[in-house]
């Protein structure tokens, strides 16, 4: 069993999800550590609001702790963190149908984290960037969720369909349909 | 312009990912907290768990003790059914016959 941090690097996540699952804190803190920042990202992403991906994030990590004898480990633990955060996030948005939370896109975005050399472009590509958090906030959460899955975290349409719990052609029909809308969307802007 | 969606979208992850910055020591003191808060609500369950397994050995147990009774009484009936019926007939002719004799004396 674990007993140090400096173990960690002989470690491979199965083992240490074993260790964890028979109790060992060390173990459990090692793999949340890990996967902190893939799972705040994500929500950040799907929500755009700090404060809630934060509590999500903390929510998501319980429920892990919680539920961790259940995983079987088919699959990484990161996706399965992530599929407990949708979950989550589902239940905080049928639970404040009422009361919308504030989302700030703008603010998320700094024009100069992706500069180029030509200013004109960078206008241009800051505004794209800006439309299409817009357009994400007007879709339905699950699209976004979606959409946050393939183009933003890069999973494969196999694993969003597993992940979201849709069947793979109902997974890329709507990517098609929400791509498509996404670049009307921006031609009309531009 | 022609618009490359792929680029953008592309762009606008990297940006994304280079404004996520979480001090490492918020992080760990979230984790803990979570752990620790996991736990916490783990044992609860279990708690609940023995509560229901508690209830459900109660009912078994009086349920067991309430047939057991039931049996008991069921099989003191039967015997006093058996006297009634079988020993009393059988006493009678033994009755008569000493009557019978004692009259004569």
């Amino acid at each position: 069993m674990l007993k140090d941090r400096k173990e960690w690097d002989e470690l491979d996540e199965k083992s240490l999800i074993t260790d964890a699952q028979k109790g060992n804190r060390l173990a459990m803190n090692m793999l949340l550590e890990d996967n902190y920042e893939i799972l705040y990202k994500f929500l950040l992403k799907t929500t755009q609001n700090e404060e809630l991906s934060k509590d999500l994030v903390q929510e998501t990590m319980i429920k892990a702790v919680v539920h961790l004898k259940s995983f079987k480990a088919d699959s990484k633990f990161s996706t399965w963190l992530i599929r407990i955060s949708i979950n989550t996030y589902k239940n905080y948005i049928r639970q404040n149908q009422r009361q919308r939370h504030q989302q700030v896109p703008l603010e998320m975005f700094d024009p100069f984290g992706v500069s180029s050399q030509d200013v004109e472009k960078d206008v241009i590509l800051h505004q794209q960037i800006l439309e299409i958090n817009k357009y994400l906030m007007t879709i339905k959460p699950k699209d976004r969720i979606i959409f946050v899955l393939k183009y933003y975290e890069g999973y494969s349409y196999e694993e969003i369909s597993t992940i979201v719990n849709i069947k793979i052609g109902t997974c890329k029909s709507k990517m098609h349909y929400l791509m498509e809308k996404l670049r009307k969307e921006l031609e009309v802007e531009l | 312009m022609k618009l490359d969606l792929d680029d953008t979208l592309k762009k606008a992850n990297q940006t994304y990912e280079s404004r996520v910055v979480v001090d490492k020591e918020t992080i760990k003191k979230e984790i803990n907290l979570a752990i620790d808060h996991g736990y916490e609500r783990l044992e609860k369950k279990q708690h609940q768990k023995d509560n229901v397994i508690f209830v459900l050995i109660a009912i078994l147990v009086f349920a067991m003790a309430g047939t057991a009774i039931q049996l008991g009484f069921g099989l003191l009936l039967i015997g006093i059914q058996l006297i009634l019926v079988i020993g009393v007939p059988l006493l009678i002719p033994y009755t008569i016959s000493s009557y019978v004799k004692g009259g004569l004396k």
